[in-house]
């Protein structure tokens, strides 16, 4: 059958509504069981037999954009529409507030009413999966989903329905179910009871711990019930799976200690060095942090590079700000500044601004911090060396 | 109050946790956690990745005289260029350039339109003739014992493709692929997998898509050393290759 057609469609812009989750993608990106809620609306399109898919996005269209990453996985071509408003769209184009083939019976007017048909999508998914025929994942009991590489401990009860993605595992004395969806990469300790819960990729979720009615990413715990969002300090309790949650890689560390061994001798005998002490916040923490006034920025910012070998900086991030700073930004970029590790050399001193006090530089912490997949960085990465090299001019 | 002896062992857990000590104890318990999860989980990618490198690595030091004395013997059949690069779906649909020693005459593709009425291959999606024209008479050798194939450890090398995997299909095949097929695509590509193994050439699409997905469930780095093992002999026999 020869393709034909245009799918249109809308991508709502609910980012005004996502104060509770604050997700750092689009609604239509959150994910849905095994894939997000845009990639089912694709596999409709490939069901659809549709030559083109054109979609209307006025929330984040670039991270619609590279999640789609050009439409190949579905050899459809996709067109991405950037607009100001959901009016500006097509006005055939189908709205993507519900799963293919159920359309929502209520309107998205509120953060509670988003968050619950979020979760109501995942029980939506879970009892349609059965109809596929052919699937990654072992269909263990009738509706008991495991995913590639996935163990279970044979003292865990599994209470259907339930979906364990890929490379999870799930501990001893575990009640898993029903419908609870586990998401690749959790860990889950002993005896942990997951019911009416989603667990979102690479967490890990502590030894005597219940979830009900709730999803859970990184230390991030989100009540569906209440509507509301808990940060879980104790890493035992609730986090991520990874070794080190948001640190610097053992390759970045040992290459500052190297950076910090044969650049002492320059940093201390630089004519006319001194230094500048500044309490700056590395995540949520406060650090103390050196600051040459002369030299080259490799220079100047020589005792970054002990902050980096701590695991506080990370080479390539927004420039490192003190509290007064932070709060002066708007309440957005101060909330993902505070989830992420400043670096040693930023995307703002690519762009001439070499400190926080620069008028224009938070705008570049910004952009960098939207892109923090690599993307810039990657053109960071390749202009380091100039970058090192640059001397800043000295306040007039 | 009567409380269960779970109750019981819960309780002393979390008010073990509020102690110190005991956030240090669990703490250390779940930096092994951790650990342990990497070195049995996560690790096995990395080990495939290694895996890949090195024996990709060596593969194309190995292979350097055959390379050689078959690129002499393709320019010296037609004239034509020696490799064949040809755009390949990969992991989760990108596209890349898969390589070849070229086996059919430079206008291959121009011909194949002219010889769709006679495909082979059951289920309609892929193309195969057993006596197809195009092929050259030493394309015909090197197809027969795989030799073709062997620039594809230069993919391997890159990160393209992984020596074990479900075998890249063109754009073109993947465009009449349903939903359930494309999850084929959620594997790295390999120069081996389950059915060139089993019997190549002669498995239907469809018994192609549930080995391909039936690899991908059990993808192991022990399971890439066997079918590797059993790669060797149905290359060496010229098993189903046409």
């Amino acid at each position: 059958m020869e393709p034909t057609d245009t799918l249109e469609l809308l991508a709502p812009d609910y980012g005004k509504f996502d104060t509770i989750w604050r997700h750092p993608l689009p609604f239509v990106l959150w994910p849905v069981g095994s894939k997000s809620l845009l990639a089912h609306w694709m596999d409709e399109a490939v069901r659809r037999n549709v030559s083109k898919v054109v979609i209307y996005a006025p929330d984040r269209p670039a991270e619609i954009r590279r999640h789609l990453e050009g439409g190949n996985y579905w050899s459809k071509t996709v067109e991405i529409v950037p607009i100001s408003e959901e009016r500006a769209s097509a006005p055939k184009a189908i709205r993507l507030d519900g799963l293919p083939g159920s359309p929502p019976k209520v309107p998205i007017d509120s953060a509670e009413s988003l968050l619950r048909r979020w979760f109501d999508f995942q029980a939506q998914w879970l009892e349609a999966r059965h109809s596929q025929e052919v699937t990654i994942d072992m269909e263990k009991v009738p509706q008991g989903w495991l995913g590639p590489g996935a163990i279970v401990h044979p003292n865990a009860e599994l209470r259907p329905p339930y979906w364990i993605g890929a490379r999870t595992i799930i501990g001893a004395k575990c009640r898993i179910g029903p419908m609870a969806i586990i998401h690749p990469g959790c860990l889950l300790d002993t005896r942990v009871e997951v019911e009416r819960a989603v667990i979102l990729p690479d967490t890990y979720l502590g030894r005597n711990t219940r979830l009900h009615e709730a999803a859970a990413q990184g230390r991030v715990l989100i009540d569906i019930k209440r509507a509301c969002r808990v940060e879980i300090p104790e890493s035992f309790i609730l986090g991520s799976r990874h070794l080190a949650e948001n640190k610097p890689a053992f390759f970045a560390r040992l290459s500052a200690l190297v950076c910090w061994l044969t650049l002492a001798p320059l940093a201390l005998l630089w004519p006319g060095q001194s230094w500048e002490e500044r309490t700056c916040l590395s995540g949520r923490e406060a650090m103390p942090l050196f600051t040459g006034k002369k030299g080259p920025l490799l220079l100047r910012r020589w005792p970054w590079m002990k902050a980096l070998m701590a695991g506080k900086l990370r080479w390539l991030g927004p420039l490192p700000r003190t509290t007064t700073q932070v709060e002066a930004l708007p309440e957005d970029l101060a909330e993902r500044i505070a989830e992420h590790l400043p670096g040693v050399f930023s995307w703002a001193d690519s762009q001439g601004c070499h400190g926080p006090e620069h008028e224009d530089e938070w705008i570049h912490a910004a952009f960098q911090l939207l892109h923090d997949d690599g993307s810039v960085n990657r053109i960071l990465a390749r202009k380091i060396v100039g970058l090192a090299l640059t001397v800043p001019p000295s306040p007039s | 109050m009567n409380l269960s002896p779970e109750d019981e062992e819960i309780a002393a857990y979390w008010s073990h946790a509020s102690t110190a000590r005991g956030r240090f104890q669990i703490r250390v318990r779940l930096a092994v956690k951790r650990f342990a999860w990497q070195a049995v989980v996560g690790g096995s990618a990395t080990l495939k990745r290694i895996l890949d490198v090195l024996a990709s690595g060596a593969a194309l030091l190995m292979l350097s005289p055959v390379f050689l004395v078959v690129a002499i013997l393709i320019k010296k059949e037609d004239g034509g260029s020696i490799f064949f690069g040809q755009p390949r779906v990969g992991y989760r649909g990108r596209l890349f350039r898969m390589w070849k020693f070229r086996s059919m005459v430079p206008n291959a593709d121009a011909l194949k339109a002219k010889l769709l009425a006679e495909n082979e291959m059951q289920g309609g999606i892929t193309f195969k003739m057993k006596n197809d024209p195009r092929v050259t008479r030493i394309g015909r050798f090197i197809r027969k014992y795989s030799i073709d194939e062997l620039p594809q450890f230069w993919n391997v090398f890159r990160g393209e493709m992984s020596l074990v995997g479900p075998r890249p299909p063109v754009p073109k095949e993947v465009a009449e692929y349903d939903v359930e097929s494309r999850q084929r695509l959620m594997a790295k590509p390999g120069l081996t997998c389950f059915w060139q193994v089993g019997g190549r050439s002669n498995i239907d699409f469809a018994g192609q898509v549930r080995l391909d997905l039936a690899y991908i469930r059990s993808e192991s780095l022990w399971l890439d050393i066997v079918l590797l093992l059993k790669t060797v002999p149905a290359v060496l026999l010229g098993q189903g290759a046409f």
